[in-house]
């Protein structure tokens, strides 16, 4: 017996044994971890450089998840037109190929909901230089990237495992991975209610000014003021940063607008402080594995849910996958892929702001206001010369109020006509000194049927004034309108009740808008109108409100053609269009639009079901004309570029729906892909803007009269607005000494061949300043601005003191730059002439030899031209050998010359320092001041003499300096780079996923909602099994020591 | 199961009339008190050990098993016929909670699931393994039921009445019914996930997601021996109501699935020591007043003490078995 007691505990021993095998390795079982692979080759250091005003760079793009590898490769190559001397608002162009097709696409990529879209391409402006050489109070990081709301810098995950804790870049980088970033706890009150529950993470955003905010959701953590938070319709003022669509072939491009510390001073960005332009190709989180299993999420894996080049229209049944939406630019993955390029600034508009001297006024034209930016701060910057301020007024008030003795000085587009029976419009002698040529545009914003932007669009007279004349109806409602006015009064199926004209009878067969007009679609070939397009907006060309120079001249144009002048006498168009008869016969050119449609028989606009709009404006109260409502005319030509710029449609034929306050409102901006906008800007706000601009028909050829077949088009010219077309123009601009002043001859255009590579658009700017009854020193001031403006501010370029794009320098037109520097003398000498229009006499040769010689010899830096001495009336004589470059002229004789030569000007705009005697052999002219441009031109004519006008009196000898536009912002050349950060992924093992029940594991991250398949019941979840082995031993054990002792006792 | 469940009755039975009765009348018949016999003969009480100390190991976890199985499915009905009572009365009074904070055990929910057999089980604030004892329980940091979010619903699935020890056969489109001082929200299953199962598709902004989570294995760990946590996520048919404060808790380690309570060192610490004194009081009685008195008294105050050391020690278990 006792031999088999030591068996059965053998026995045991192995049941025990065999347990204990089965049981250890199922407290052990470790998840399958696998890194993920590094891949070579993938995200090159993407930070380039720039050292011109426009670049390309290339980088490859990689996605890498842990569990296979890189899924998407692609080679992104990127291009951006300006990067130096960048001024507020300005908006450049990007553009890029090899980016992923962007899908689920959200109407106009600056608004904040474009966040939404799958692999954009993200634009940001961000402060600081990205590299890792500059002090960190400088580097560009997500912190210094700006964001227009809060929501594009917040992120709530609604899954534990957040997708920046399953970066893979993030652990690379330093990004925080946790719980909750940076968000403060316990939560400030002010987000009580705001912060959604899960994991968040907030980005900060740091303020120029050291500000740290925390942003926080809404902003409830303190947001930088020009964030939009709470209150504020992020849809409805755009944003800066920009997610932009890529085609299906990978290219790209969009219009990025740059903010300067003018607009936001929080981000900062100005010409001492230096930002970068961030593009960010988005292509979606490197992942790594769900830290707690081991096995990948597919949220974070995901590839997208919505096909390549589709529309989200809410209708999907899946949300876009965030790891490729632009939700996450900041995120290790899509940072690691960001091209940070260096942008430089030109001088602030506001650069005079800080002058405090009284500014010398100049009041009119808002076309000059881009010039104005650049020229003033060549003056207010240098101490030595003065303040200047151009107060934007509507050019006809301008020159009435320059009448009247109000203002001193004007600047418009059009000399104004001669009232009857007088000499001229102004009372007192005043010179119209040519200083700038530019002009109108007609801006559109067209998406063509094959879903990019229309690019061609071609704009005959008649078609602009058809839309102007109010001859398209636009909606429904307006046509029934018309239909009903032009019933017989009292007959008809709607019995018309009032104002009835039956010549709206005939408006019944006008097209809707002019997408459905046979005329715009004949000379339009190229365009498949959208289905989408909203007929209201397309029906009107957008434009001003106020008196304006720049209706007179686009009136003048529509005027001057047979075409579009027989049409508006009531003459059909080929196809049969009839003008508007409140419209019929209306005498142009007008300085501004009437808006003279007044017919109310219509029902109230009801397309949209607003009912309370037609309630409270229709029942009992005097109805709208509701024409007019389309139209909606802007109070100036920067409005309509700026709603251009965003394709925001202005026509008040929306409802607030407001049952207390009904309004109507805008229609507000245009889907992408459905666009169909028209407007009227100036030229530098199209340049500015970067908006397309309409060509303009210049030449008809007679046969096209009658025809209305495709050969419509044939026989035609048409012009866009570009430097060669306005050099083109500028010659044509005829002197007309009744006005005083050039005109431009719009009688030249329809049939004229000579003029048809003109730009019709085209205008001469002039400064209208009289010559007697100024004061000092005012007077002076006014003439060197005039002497600057007809000479080295005729230099193109972003700098100070030169001509932005939008403008043609005047420099060709000789005539006109002789009497603008004729005209600046008269005015600071106050002397009550009028310089004529073309010299009556020939022109004195040294007039013609020296001053186009000191204008030209301006672009190079620093030479010293022309000095003439004129000892006339000086007592200090100059020992004539020592001075090199001078010509004594003999003194004695004073006699008057007839006409022209009564000049000898000295213009001094900056800094000259003229010795008033010459000091033997060297004219020491010591003009180092940056502000550029200084300008001494002396004109000296031999054999008449020299009535010494200028107010520099008895100078021997006047010294010439004319410092080259210096551009004071060198081009920062920061080479930049940045870490190679591949798509590494990290295995961010740190036991958690073990068997153990909790102990390695991370609580911040490790949140149980979709822990899939923990293990960590380990021991705890064995609880019972290990009792029950107790029992069973303990139970088998004692049996065995009972049934051995009975055996013993017995 | 079953199996297991005989086994240990059949040891229950056997062993009170075995084991424990001849060491104690080895230890205790020739003389009174340990201090005679060890004084008499020590290897007697090394004897009497080697039979006592597996026998008492034996039958306490015969208990155990007892009570995690059986007894504690009583005690968790009792709590919950209370919970229900207060939920009830609240519902009424329109004072159940509506939003973060809630006292911790407070009831928040009722939850109906027909098919996991869950009927009326009231759900309370907070998931440690404590509060898990009463039934299932809110995780804090999440929303609660019928509001926008993910919010998630622990309970076990082995002790205390296996309160979601069925829900990993729920089929997608069975309704799970959560009533709170809200309203009655009526959710539909969209998938149970288990190891290697995709994380569910993110939500959009104003939706409501219910997750139970409870704990599961496979084999032979089934149903008493769980491995791994399994989620069944819900999705609200209807509108969410919002978040009323976005009270951001951070929650404790012992609250996440899987995880035990150290809290409860302390009251188990005092119940050993009355297990201890029990154990005392009755080796003095069984000597001084007799075995028949003994039994009378002590069993009910033995069974008492040792019920609430089971309890505290549950706390040491992970909160989902």
């Amino acid at each position: 017996m006792k031999t088999t007691v030591p068996r059965r505990r053998i026995a045991l021993a192995r049941f025990g044994m065999a347990l204990a095998a089965l049981l250890v390795p199922a407290l052990t079982v470790l998840p399958a971890r696998a890194a993920a692979p590094s891949t070579p080759g993938c995200g090159a250091p993407p930070v380039t450089s720039t050292h011109g005003a426009s670049f390309t760079v290339t980088e490859t793009l990689c996605r890498t998840f842990f569990d296979k590898g890189v899924v998407d490769r692609r080679s992104f190559s990127v291009t951006v037109s300006d990067t130096t001397n960048l001024r507020n608002n300005q908006v450049i162009s990007v553009s890029w190929s090899g980016a992923h097709p962007t899908g689920g696409i959200i109407s106009a990529e600056q608004w904040a909901p474009a966040v939404d879209q799958e692999y954009p391409v993200v634009l940001m402006e961000c402060r600081g230089i990205d590299s890792p050489d500059v002090p960190s109070a400088k580097r560009l990081t997500q912190e210094t990237c700006w964001t227009a709301t809060p929501g594009e810098r917040i992120i709530s995950s609604p899954s534990p495992y957040s997708m920046w804790s399953l970066d893979a870049n993030n652990t690379a980088d330093g990004i925080c991975t946790q719980r909750y970033c940076n968000v403060p706890i316990p939560l400030p009150s002010n987000c009580d209610g705001e912060v959604a529950p899960g994991p968040n993470f907030w980005l900060p955003f740091d303020a120029a000014d050291g500000t740290d905010y925390a942003v926080g959701s809404a902003g409830c953590d303190g947001a930088p003021p020009e964030m939009l938070t709470t209150g504020e319709d992020p849809t409805i003022i755009p944003s800066d940063t920009t997610y932009a669509e890529t085609a299906l072939n990978g290219t790209g491009s969009a219009k990025f607008t740059i903010m300067t510390s003018e607009t936001n001073a929080s981000l900062g960005c100005s010409q001492t402080v230096p930002c970068s332009l961030v593009i960010i190709p988005i292509e979606g989180i490197n992942c790594n594995a769900n830290p707690q299993v081991g096995y990948p999420s597919y949220e974070c894996e995901s590839l997208g849910t919505f096909p390549p080049g589709s529309l989200n229209t809410g209708s999907n049944p899946y949300p876009p996958a965030l790891a490729v939406t632009g939700s996450y630019w900041w995120s290790g993955s899509n940072w690691d892929r960001r091209i940070s390029i260096p942008l430089s600034f030109g001088t602030p508009a506001n650069a005079c702001a800080n002058n405090t001297q009284a500014p010398l006024d100049f009041y009119g034209s808002e076309v000059m206001a881009e010039a104005a930016e650049q020229w003033d701060p060549a003056f207010c910057l240098n101490s030595k010369l003065f303040n200047v301020n151009v107060v934007q007024l509507p050019e006809p008030v301008a020159k009435s109020s320059l009448q009247q003795g109000f203002i001193e000085a004007a600047i418009q587009g059009e000399p104004p006509p001669v009232p009857v029976g007088q000499k001229s419009f102004f009372t007192t002698p005043t010179v119209q000194a040519p200083i700038a040529v530019s002009g109108f545009a007609i801006a559109y914003v067209i998406d063509n049927g094959n879903g990019a932007a229309y690019t061609q669009l071609r704009l005959d007279p008649r078609l602009l004034a058809k839309l102007m004349t109010e001859s398209y109806p636009g909606t429904t409602s307006v046509q029934s309108n018309w239909q009903i006015t032009g019933e017989p009064p009292g007959s008809g199926p709607n019995q018309c009740p009032a104002n009835c004209n039956p010549a709206y009878a005939a408006m019944a067969h006008n097209p809707q808008s002019i997408f459905d007009d046979p005329e715009f679609l004949a000379l339009n070939p190229g365009l498949r109108v959208p289905n989408g397009i909203q007929p209201g907006p397309a029906a009107t060309l957008f434009s001003i409100l106020s008196q304006s120079d720049v209706m007179w001249a686009l009136t003048s144009y529509i005027n001057a053609d047979p075409e579009a002048r027989a049409w508006l006498n009531g003459e059909p168009d080929p196809w049969g269009m009839v003008v508007n008869p409140a419209y019929k016969g209306i005498k142009l050119p007008v300085e501004s639009w009437p808006l003279l449609d007044t017919t109310t028989n219509g029902p109230d606009y009801t397309e949209s079901g607003n009912p309370f709009c037609v309630g409270a404006l229709g029942n009992g109260k005097a109805k709208v004309p509701d024409r007019p409502l389309i139209d909606n005319p802007q109070e100036n030509l920067a409005y309509v570029a700026y709603n251009m710029r965003y394709a925001i449609a202005v026509s008040l034929i929306s409802c607030n729906n407001n049952p207390l306050t009904p309004e109507y409102t805008e229609l507000g901006s245009e889907t992408l892909g459905n666009r169909f906008l028209i407007g009227l800007v100036s030229l530098p706000d199209a340049e500015e803007f970067d908006l397309d601009t309409a060509a303009l028909q210049t030449y008809a050829s007679p046969e096209r009269e009658t025809d209305n077949g495709p050969q419509f088009a044939a026989g035609r010219t048409f012009v866009s607005p570009t430097v060669s077309s306005l050099r083109a123009a500028a010659p044509l601009m005829q002197p007309d000494s009744k006005v005083g002043s050039w005109v431009f001859p719009y009688t030249d255009f329809p049939g004229n061949a000579k003029a048809e590579g003109a730009y019709p658009g085209t205008m001469l700017f002039s400064a209208d300043v009289p010559t007697k009854g100024l004061l000092e020193p005012d007077a002076d001031d006014y003439g060197k601005y005039l002497s600057f403006a007809a000479t080295t501010g005729q230099v193109q370029g972003f700098g100070v003191g030169q001509l932005p794009a939008g403008y043609v320098p005047i420099e060709g037109l000789s005539e006109e730059v002789d009497y603008t520097k004729v005209a600046a003398a008269d005015v600071a000498a106050q002397n009550g002439q009028v310089p004529p229009l073309v010299p009556l006499a020939p022109p004195p040769t040294t007039t013609t030899t020296t001053v186009p010689s000191t204008t030209t010899t301006t672009v190079p830096s620093t030479t010293t031209t022309t000095t003439t001495t004129v000892p006339s009336t000086t007592t200090t004589t100059v020992p004539s050998t020592t001075t090199t470059t001078t010509t004594t002229v003999p003194s004695t004789t004073t006699t008057t010359v007839p006409s022209t030569t009564t000049t000898t000007t000295t213009t001094v705009p900056s800094t000259t320092t003229t010795t008033a005697t010459t000091v033997p052999s060297t004219t020491t002219t010591t003009t180092t001041t940056v502000p550029s441009t200084t300008t001494t031109t002396t004109t000296t004519v031999p054999s008449t003499t020299t009535t010494t006008v200028a107010p520099t009196t008895t100078v021997p000898s006047t010294t010439t300096t004319t410092v080259a536009p210096t551009t004071t912002v060198a081009p920062t050349t920061t080479v930049v780079t940045t870490t190679t950060v591949a798509q590494q992924s990290t295995t961010t093992t740190t036991g958690a996923g073990s068997g153990h029940s909790g102990k390695g594991k991370n609580p911040p991250t490790g949140l149980p909602v979709a822990a899939v398949g923990t293990a960590p019941a380990g021991a705890g979840g064995l609880a019972l099994p290990l009792a029950l082995l107790v029992a069973v031993l303990g139970g088998v054990w004692s049996a065995v020591v009972v049934l051995r002792r009975r055996r013993a006792r017995t | 199961m079953t199996v297991v469940d005989a086994d240990a009755l059949d040891l229950f039975i056997e062993l009170p009339d075995g084991p424990p009765s001849p060491p104690a009348r080895d230890t205790s018949s020739t003389s009174a008190g340990s201090k005679v016999s060890s004084r008499r003969d020590p290897r007697a009480i090394g004897r009497a050990l080697v039979l006592a100390a597996p026998a008492v190991l034996a039958v306490l976890a015969v208990w155990f098993l007892l009570y995690g199985l059986l007894l504690s499915g009583v005690e968790q009905h009792v709590m919950q016929s209370r919970l229900y009572d207060e939920f009830r009365l609240q519902l009424a009074a329109e004072t159940a909670p509506l939003a973060e904070p809630v006292r911790a055990g407070s009831p928040v929910a009722m939850i109906n699931a027909p098919s996991a057999g869950i009927y009326n089980l009231i759900v309370v604030e907070g998931t440690t393994s404590r509060l898990l004892l009463s039934g299932p329980g809110h995780l804090s940091d999440t929303p609660l039921p019928g509001q926008a979010g993910t919010s998630v619903i622990l309970g076990r699935s082995v002790t205390f009445g296996a309160p979601f020890g069925r829900i990993t056969q729920m089929n997608v489109g069975d309704v799970i019914t959560m009533t709170t001082g809200e309203g009655v929200f009526r959710y539909r299953v969209e998938d149970v996930r288990r190891p290697r199962s995709p994380l569910p598709p993110s939500l959009d902004g104003g939706d409501s997601r219910l997750t139970l989570v409870t704990s599961a294995s496979g084999g032979w760990r089934s149903g008493w021996a769980p491995s791994h946590t399994v989620f069944v996520d819900a999705l609200l048919a209807g509108k969410a109501q919002p978040v009323p404060a976005g009270v951001l808790a951070t929650v404790s380690p012992a609250s996440l699935p899987m995880h035990n309570d150290p809290s409860g060192t302390v009251p188990l610490i005092f119940w050993l020591e009355g297990l201890v004194l029990v154990t005392f009081a009755a080796s003095w009685a069984w000597v001084r007043w007799g075995r028949f008195e003994t039994w009378i008294v002590g069993a009910p105050v033995f069974l008492a003490v040792l019920w609430g050391t089971s309890d505290a020690l549950m706390r040491f278990l992970p909160n989902l078995l």
